[in-house]
């Protein structure tokens, strides 16, 4: 299980830090990867040329932008910032991700990017993503079911591929059924 | 092509920092004039490599609570506190030679931990004002460690006051216990004034590579995730208040054996307000070494500890031939206490 925060620069990068540092760290505290024995198992020491290739690998696959892997995470601009915190929850190969508004302040280009990524994910290694979005067109292009939250409880779910009035309907509180739970709307 | 010359030595001078520059010219200087004033450069090199020995563990101890985000550990004499039972037990129970080294690290090691523990679980609950904290810390325990150095029931006759039978005395000589055991081991003499003490400087170079390991760990790396960024590690399942306590325990057991590497090449063990005297002086050498607040690497302790004891070294002699008149201290404080400031003016350049 992995989560990509929706604050980049406050949970989601260790800004000082370089890319590999950034990509490996989740694995080896959590999963304890990355990590070589010496002195025959007595210490495990991080296995900078295993996250080297690591970070190679993720920046090959999402082009990330940036001078080498060792270049610090506050250098990239925001969608390669958003690339990497996304190779940080792949590194982890979870079976649930939670992704909270992955395309938020990142150009056209890297928007695309990412959510093919995340399609590619989900198609071809079949992780579960549960994405927290505010643009409805996004999630509507790449999800397979859409819940729309109102007031803090799930007014009701809906295929992509669904009228836009539905949803218009759904957002302002009116369940497409009546109210699920018969508030006091 | 000049043009680009110019801005790559400009960028080269300001990566390495102009107060290491400054202050590398001023020693360099200082080992220039020194055969003009009569003070002999191979004595004053020797001088250097010895305080280098005697000091570095003390600064190493600063690395690991500054890459956790800890800060600068002013607190250090709890560390030395540690190390000062350590010593004096060792003494009270007449161990000598290497026994009594081993035995004194050994039973400084308990005290170490113990501290390190409480202290890190008192900086837990000041996160952001650590520094300050930590200094009063420091005045805290060494004061009431004078108490207890009175009170605690030492007997042995080389430790105590000798009119009264208690309590120890300021200085306690190590002379038949373990002096200079360190620096005399494997030592290197070239005529009557040079001395390399090999002993010093491998005890150095084995505990930065155990601190090399120690950050190059799985805990290492987590404790240098808590200093960068405390959400991202905790994000990642990390504790950040134990890997912050982790980092103080290591600390003050740095500090414990650093005071024992001091006292065995100074031949004293010293009591009561000296361990005050020690953390400003480790502190400014590994900020001279070019460590910010929040960053700290080996290089920085190598670099910063040689500069700084090469002043040490270097001005009371030349410049006490020069002016005839006692400068020394005056640009030791001078130093130590500009580097802190300058540092902490600096802090801002870390991103947070």
């Amino acid at each position: 299980m992995a989560f990509v925060s929706e604050d980049r620069r406050g949970v989601g990068l260790l800004l000082d830090e370089s890319l590999d540092w950034n990509i490996a760290f989740g694995a080896m505290q959590v999963k304890g990867e990355y990590l070589k024995k010496i002195f025959g198992g007595l210490f495990n020491l991080r296995d900078e040329k295993a996250m080297r290739v690591l970070a190679e690998e993720y920046i090959a696959k999402l082009e990330i932008k940036c001078t080498s892997h060792r270049q610090p995470a506050k250098e990239l601009s925001g969608g390669n910032q958003q690339k990497l915190c996304l190779s940080k929850a792949f590194a982890l190969n979870p079976k649930l991700l939670f992704v909270s508004e992955p395309t938020r302040g990142i150009d056209v280009g890297a928007k695309k990017l990412v959510l093919d990524t995340l399609r590619h994910y989900n198609r071809d290694f079949g992780t579960t993503i549960v994405m927290v979005s505010s643009e409805l067109e996004e999630l509507r292009s790449i999800c397979d079911r859409i819940a729309i939250v109102d007031e803090g409880r799930i007014a009701g779910i809906l295929r992509p591929d669904a009228e836009t009035a539905e949803f218009g309907l759904l957002m302002s509180g009116e369940a497409a059924d009546g109210p699920i739970d018969g508030g006091e709307r | 092509m000049t043009e680009e010359f110019k801005k790559k030595a400009v960028d080269a001078v300001r990566d390495f920092g102009w107060p290491r520059i400054i202050i590398f010219l001023f020693v360099l200087l200082l080992f220039i004039v020194a055969p003009f004033v009569g003070v002999r450069v191979d004595t004053s090199i020797s001088d250097v490599l010895i305080r280098f020995g005697q000091n570095g563990v003390m600064v190493l101890a600063l690395v690991p609570m500054m890459q956790a985000g800890a800060g600068l550990n002013f607190g250090l004499p709890v560390g030395i506190i540690a190390g000062l039972l350590g010593a004096t037990l060792s003494v009270q129970f007449g161990l000598t030679g290497w026994i009594g080294f081993t035995g004194a690290i050994g039973l400084c090691l308990p005290f170490a931990i113990v501290f390190g523990l409480l202290y890190g679980m008192l900086l837990n609950k000041v996160k952001g004002e650590e520094m300050t904290i930590a200094m009063y810390v420091g005045f805290s325990i060494v004061t009431f460690m004078s108490i207890l150095w009175i009170v605690l029931p030492y007997t042995n006759p080389t430790m105590v006051w000798g009119y009264s039978g208690t309590g120890l005395r300021t200085t306690i000589t190590l002379d038949g216990y373990w002096t200079k055991i360190l620096n005399d081991f494997l030592v290197i003499r070239i005529g009557s004034n040079f001395t390399l003490p090999t002993g010093a400087i491998l005890f150095f170079a084995l505990a930065a590579f155990a601190m090399w390991l120690f950050m190059h760990s799985r805990t290492g790396t987590a404790l240098t995730a808590v200093g960068s960024n405390p959400d991202f590690a905790r994000a990642s399942g990390v504790s950040a208040d134990r890997m912050r306590i982790a980092s103080v325990v290591v600390s003050s057991v740095y500090g414990a054996l650093g005071i024992l590497v001091y006292q065995q090449s100074f031949g004293f063990i010293q009591v009561y307000n000296a361990p005050l005297f020690m953390a400003f002086p480790a502190v400014a050498a590994i900020l001279l070494g070019g460590a910010s607040v929040n960053k700290a690497n080996l290089l920085n302790v190598i670099v910063g500890t040689f500069l700084f004891q090469g002043i040490l070294t270097m001005t009371p002699s030349v410049i006490n031939s020069v002016m005839k008149t006692d400068m020394s201290e005056v640009i030791r404080i001078l130093i130590s206490n500009g580097m802190i400031i300058y540092a902490l003016t600096r802090k801002t350049k870390v991103t947070k």
